[in-house]
């Protein structure tokens, strides 16, 4: 089988179709392709030969990474998408600028002519994606990309992996409360398939506040300054808290909370907490707040016996702790 | 004292008992406790184990008597007013119309911590004003400390004298005693340099320094609940106080005193520490958690500050 190797994708964000093997879509949304054919029609290569996964246990692939320079979020992109190929993925990169630029930025990837070639590398410009001030709708997002990773497993790829620099979509309060909906949303479906993604963030566009935010709805992180994470884990939609909840928390943590559990459902929900290190009363205060205004029981999960006596002492209901090993 | 005299409407009588003999002690407990049975009340003894049998003896009917275990009520001030007010609250939720109580504070706490047992007998005149409660806090004279009896004078609004109660001129009002300055008594540990100190840290550095610090003198529960207070106490130094804050540690082989300072003047509130007073973001409550957790915990004004001092174990 012959197929263009096509690079740049409008259906990131719902555009016109310029699809990996679909060349006469491709030729039809010419005007949001600058460049399309890099190595003309050739054999897809089967993925079946993919080395072994070497991808972060699951629920943790999803990183944020703050950056000063754009050189250095390609660098990180560049790793992070050569972790995603030797794992077997098909790899995204998403940025501002051409596509043309972007495929620049991928040239020191390793054979990476071979892998645009069989489709395993695809670019996609931001720049045509977004309008400025675009609000991003956070289902509309997860939807799409969990047909993107059932594509790409269908493709013969072992999931799907993400490199994004998106800090255009989180300039106004607006646009970072929508976004923060979102990367909680997706983070529990990566949580729960083999899709991951690292979601690049200027820190001098943004400041230090805004990137905090967005940092503690990832499992991981470069930010230091970020006291904990709130993420997806597992397939079963239980949700992980990690880090510290203390006095640094007491404002990031409700933030963070309002833009979570809105999307738990009711009944009996899983915080598996075995990676916090600390909660003081308020962690667990706002945690019930939450459960009170969302209508489910928080199942706290934690190896310390300091909540229990907190929950306890302070009647708090609707949060029930489990002590753990 | 409350001046309502509807038994739903009424609030806290506190009553000291004085005896120097059983009989004493039997001509003012059995009358108040009968009545409260008449009358259908929840009627209730905390007294140690001779005490209440000499007691339930007495009574025409002691099966409608509730026994509580004096060790389990009486574990330290601020456990022991939460607990009378949860069971306070449950019994008026369950429709009692009022509640007695006779209860006696364990000699061990009269002679060790009266420090905090004196904060505690003033700070409940506020605290149980809620409940139509009347309590009768018996006090044995003979072994009794002097300075003790002073204390309990000026804390409970009425005096037990007979078969009747009556008021007491001694009463100082709750935040008058409980503003009164208090000695400074340095803990046995503290008479050594401390183990730790340090100037600023944040919570998570406080934190860090008592558990590694700590972990060979303490259970771990014992650990995690120091390691809380800790947390919540140089959080209210930071938040509340004037820098810098500084903590001090001295580790023992079953004991651990952490003393926290700032040069703030401290909480305004009188009942800090004893009654929880949550603000709508869920402040309020440091102190009191703190109390709460600590084997013992003092507060101090002086000239150059506010100095919370936490002690978790016993001393060996």
């Amino acid at each position: 089988m012959r197929t263009p190797v096509v690079m740049c994708d409008s259906r990131w964000g719902g555009g016109d179709d310029a699809a990996v093997g679909a060349p006469e879509r491709a030729a039809a949304s010419a005007p949001l392709v600058s460049f399309v054919l890099v190595g003309a029609y050739i054999d897809v290569v089967s993925q079946s030969s993919a080395p072994p996964a070497t991808a972060p246990r699951q629920g943790r692939g999803h990183l944020c990474w703050a950056f000063t320079e754009p050189g250095e979020f390609f660098t990180r992109a560049r790793e992070f998408l050569s972790e995603g190929l030797a794992a077997g993925k098909q790899v995204c990169l998403i940025a501002p600028g051409s596509d043309r630029s972007l495929l620049d930025e991928l040239r020191p990837i390793a054979g990476i002519d071979a892998l645009l070639e069989r489709g395993a590398v695809r670019v996609r410009s931001l720049d045509t994606v977004y309008g400025d001030g675009d609000v991003v709708e956070p289902e509309e997002q997860v939807g799409f990309y969990t047909a993107e990773t059932e594509r790409a497993v269908a493709d013969g790829f072992t999931g799907l992996r993400v490199a994004a620099e998106a800090t255009e979509l989180v300039r106004t309060p607006a646009q970072l409360g929508a976004f923060a909906r979102y990367e909680h949303a997706v983070d529990r479906y990566m949580a729960a398939s083999t899709f991951d993604a690292m979601c690049a963030y200027s820190l001098p566009d943004l400041g230090a506040d805004a990137v905090d935010r967005l940092a503690a709805m990832h499992p991981r992180t470069n930010v230091d300054t970020v006291p904990f994470h709130l993420h997806g884990w597992g397939g079963s939609g239980a949700v992980a808290l990690d880090g510290e909840l203390d006095s640094r928390s007491r404002e990031l943590f409700p933030w963070a909370l309002d833009h979570a559990a809105g999307g738990w459902g009711r009944g009996e929900v899983v915080v598996d907490a075995r990676g916090l290190t600390f909660t003081d009363h308020h962690g667990l205060l706002r945690l019930a707040e939450q459960a009170e205004r969302h209508g489910f029981t928080a199942v706290l999960r934690t190896r310390a016996s300091s909540p229990a006596r907190l929950v306890d002492m302070l009647g708090i209901r609707r949060v029930r702790v489990e002590q753990v090993a | 004292m409350s001046s309502h005299t509807h038994p739903a409407e009424r609030g806290y009588d506190h009553i000291a008992l004085y005896y120097a003999n059983d009989d004493e002690l039997l001509d003012a407990s059995v009358p108040f406790l009968t009545e409260g049975v008449d009358r259908d009340e929840a009627t209730m003894i905390a007294l140690d184990g001779h005490r209440a049998d000499l007691v339930l003896a007495e009574l025409p009917h002691p099966e409608r008597v509730t026994i509580l275990r004096t060790d389990a009520q009486y574990i330290r001030p601020a456990v022991a007013i939460k607990s009378y007010c949860d069971m306070f609250a449950n019994l008026v939720e369950g429709g009692a119309s009022a509640i007695r109580v006779v209860g006696e504070i364990p000699y061990s706490a009269l002679t060790r911590d009266w420090d905090v047992w004196s904060r505690y007998e003033a700070a409940v005149n506020y605290a149980y004003d809620h409940f139509p409660v009347r309590s009768m806090c018996a006090y044995d004279t003979r072994t009794t400390p002097t300075a003790v009896l002073r204390d309990v004078a000026q804390t409970h609004s009425l005096v037990a004298a007979g078969g009747v109660q009556k008021p007491n001129p001694d009463y100082v009002e709750p935040p008058s005693f409980l503003g009164r300055p208090a000695p400074l008594v340095p803990h046995p540990l503290q008479r050594r340099p401390p183990t730790v100190e340090l100037t600023d840290p944040t919570p998570g550095e406080a934190r860090h320094v008592v558990s590694a610090a700590c972990a060979g003198a303490l259970p771990s529960g014992d650990l995690g609940d120091l390691v809380v207070s800790v947390s919540e106490i140089i959080t209210n130094a930071i938040r509340h106080g004037s820098p810098p804050a500084t903590l001090c540690l001295w580790a023992g082989a079953r004991q651990v005193v952490v003393a926290i300072h700032d040069r703030g003047p401290g909480p305004a509130d009188p009942f800090a520490g004893l009654v929880a007073t949550p603000g709508p973001e869920g402040g309020g409550y440091g102190l009191w958690i703190a109390h709460q957790l600590c084997h013992h915990v003092t507060m101090t004004r002086t000239d150059t500050g506010f100095t919370v001092r936490l002690t978790m174990g016993h001393h060996s």
